[in-house]
């Protein structure tokens, strides 16, 4: 389930992100920030995760405890 | 109005990676110690390896082999978040000095988290420190409640580190706290930390250690702000929160890690339960009414402002905070992502219990991995009994198997998207989103990094040690040191009185010759 695709219309009362076009219905607006968002997400995600080997990742990545 | 005085310190994770092998984690932080040594205006840190900046933070090595960067102190909380991203700055600046020395095919980063994914419950922090100077045993009755509740926007959101699924939390960190008082921070950790290490004088210096680091800049601008109010209530005689006592503080952040929605109701004595938000609001109630009043802050009116809206947010779901808290961000983005593969969200949960309970049935300790799903159906199965339990309970619920090896197969993806987040530099997912234009975390005032990279605040003790590292760091001869409360070289016999955090002027003293007893540890001579 796509999580601004949920049947709480309440969710989906985002706050304005930073730029994109403006609606005057908060609601529609709403939407358009999360689908923005999760677009951005989609393509930041891909460059992240540019390894191929999450496994390898977090095996290098292990940390020593602090405090 | 009345002065607050505030700092933050950052653990950082650092991994160097090459060709899939980890990169001796010793060899890079010594290596970014010294080229903070040989490359920024310092004084050496007196009391470790570390130096004092010219903005007057401090950067160390701190147990655990973690880069830390203390800020100064400040006195706004405006100052304390622009002072936290200097640091990141001048880490992500030793960061690409560093792979440019290595000149190898490897990355090198630096994380903002507080958990690794191994299993083993490793945690490292994000300390806040605020001055008072009311009895500080009094303490734990009005901040507890605060820092359980407020994990609803300083929680920088996740995965429950210990579990062999995927199970989001709004604090991975507050997962690993195990007792609700306790004076200990490198193990059996509490929400509140008894530390008593005033590092000036005339104060007491609450500790807060159960925090996170967070990349929203409104989110850390609240957790700032409205616990620095809380302490101001306090230390004023309002008893903040006498009102809101929490029958079981542990249990109670554990509840509200695990409720995006924010709405589970808490048990607090003498009441029928509240939510997280509703214990927030309690304190943000108390500081509206009192904002005029003499022990005040002068910028209290501006957080309660956005505490407020952060709150009211909050109450429309998560959604409504998608663009504003990192938990909110995280939400979205991974829940989004286990649609894009296949996975059902709603049900990660449920296969996380199904993994724990298997993993403890078949005995498998934390860290150990994922067990194959063949050989954990197999018939070699080492508890065949537990697993014809599962597999009853999986029956009940029409679900198969193969889900939950879908689930093993992405669970370390999205470990590796959790702890690139908050990654320092262009990689990192929250920079990302934030270049793309599409978060709304920013909180107008908190800008001019640069210029917090290289200079201090503009008042207190701050001032006049940034001032002081800058004027005297190219006197190599003159054997300078520094802590929180003094400058001192051993040379010209001269120490500088930094112990009242609101000092205006210096006051230098004549200091016995060698004074400072140096003790140089295992990061003083880098083998490069």
């Amino acid at each position: 389930m796509r999580f601004f695709q949920r049947s709480d219309e309440q969710q989906l009362h985002l706050a304005p992100g930073n730029g994109g076009p403006a609606s005057s219905d908060p609601l529609q607006q709403s939407r358009a920030d999360g689908e923005r968002l999760l677009a951005a997400g989609d393509e930041a995600l891909r460059r992240a995760l540019g390894s191929g080997n999450s496994e390898a990742f977090l095996r290098a990545s292990k940390q020593s405890g602090g405090e | 109005m009345a002065e607050c005085v505030l700092g933050v310190e950052t653990e950082y994770a650092v991994a160097g990676i090459r060709e899939q092998e980890a990169v001796d984690r010793e060899i890079i932080v010594r290596r970014l110690l010294q080229l903070a040594r040989s490359t920024l205006p310092h004084l050496r840190d007196s009391s470790s390896s570390g130096v004092f900046l010219e903005n007057a933070a401090r950067l160390y090595i701190d147990c655990g082999l973690h880069v830390e960067f203390a800020t100064p102190e400040c006195l706004n909380p405006w100052d304390a978040v622009r002072y936290v991203e200097a640091g990141h700055r001048t880490l992500l600046e030793l960061i690409q000095k560093f792979a440019k020395w290595r000149r190898r095919e490897e990355e090198t980063a630096c994380f903002r988290i507080n958990v690794d994914y191994s299993g083993t419950g490793t945690t490292w922090g994000c300390h806040e420190s605020y001055l008072h100077r009311m009895p500080p045993e009094e303490l734990p009755l009005h901040l507890i409640p605060h820092l359980v509740s407020r994990v609803v926007y300083t929680g920088a959101g996740g995965f429950h580190p210990l579990s062999g699924g995927l199970r989001f939390t709004l604090s991975p960190r507050a997962s690993l706290m195990e007792r609700t008082l306790s004076a200990d921070s490198t193990g059996s950790r509490g929400i509140f930390h008894t530390k008593e290490e005033p590092l000036c004088t005339g104060y007491h210096r609450l500790h807060v250690l159960c925090g996170e680091s967070l990349c929203s800049q409104w989110a850390m601008f609240v957790k700032f702000g409205a616990t620095s109010l809380v302490v101001a209530m306090a230390e004023a005689g309002l008893s903040p929160g006498k009102d809101v006592q929490l029958v079981a503080p542990l249990e109670a952040l554990r509840v509200v890690g695990g409720d995006p929605q924010c709405k589970r109701t808490l048990r607090v004595k003498g009441s029928t339960g509240m939510t997280a938000i509703d214990i927030q609001r309690h304190y943000l109630a108390m500081a509206e009414a009192h904002l005029d009043e003499s022990f005040m802050p002068p910028w209290a009116r501006a957080v309660c402002e956005r505490w407020r809206r952060v709150l009211d947010l909050l109450e429309s779901g998560p959604g409504a905070v998608s663009g504003v808290l990192d938990w909110g961000m995280k939400l979205a983005l991974y829940a989004h992502h286990a649609s894009a593969r296949g996975l059902n969200w709603d049900r990660l949960p449920f296969w996380a219990e199904i993994m724990d309970r298997h993993r403890h049935a078949v005995d498998l300790p934390p860290g150990d991995g994922q067990i194959p799903l063949d050989l954990a159906l197999g018939p070699e199965i080492p508890a065949p009994g537990a697993v014809a339990e599962l597999d009853t309970l999986l029956e009940r619920k029409g679900l198969q198997w193969d889900e939950f090896r879908r689930v093993q197969q992405f669970r370390a993806e999205f470990l590796e998207i959790d702890t690139r987040f908050g990654q320092l530099g262009p990689r990192g997912v929250f920079t990302l989103l934030d270049n793309a234009g599409v978060l709304n975390h920013r909180v107008p005032g908190i800008d001019n990094i640069e210029h917090a990279v290289r200079n201090p605040p503009s008042t207190g003790r701050a001032k006049l040690r940034g001032a002081v590292v800058r004027r005297v760091a190219e006197d190599k001869e003159g054997d300078w040191y520094c802590d929180w409360q003094r400058i001192y070289s051993n040379k010209h016999a001269r120490l500088l009185d930094l112990s009242d955090p609101f000092a205006q002027t210096e006051t230098w003293h004549d200091a016995p010759p060698r004074g400072c007893q140096y003790h140089p540890d295992l990061f003083e001579d880098a083998p490069f």
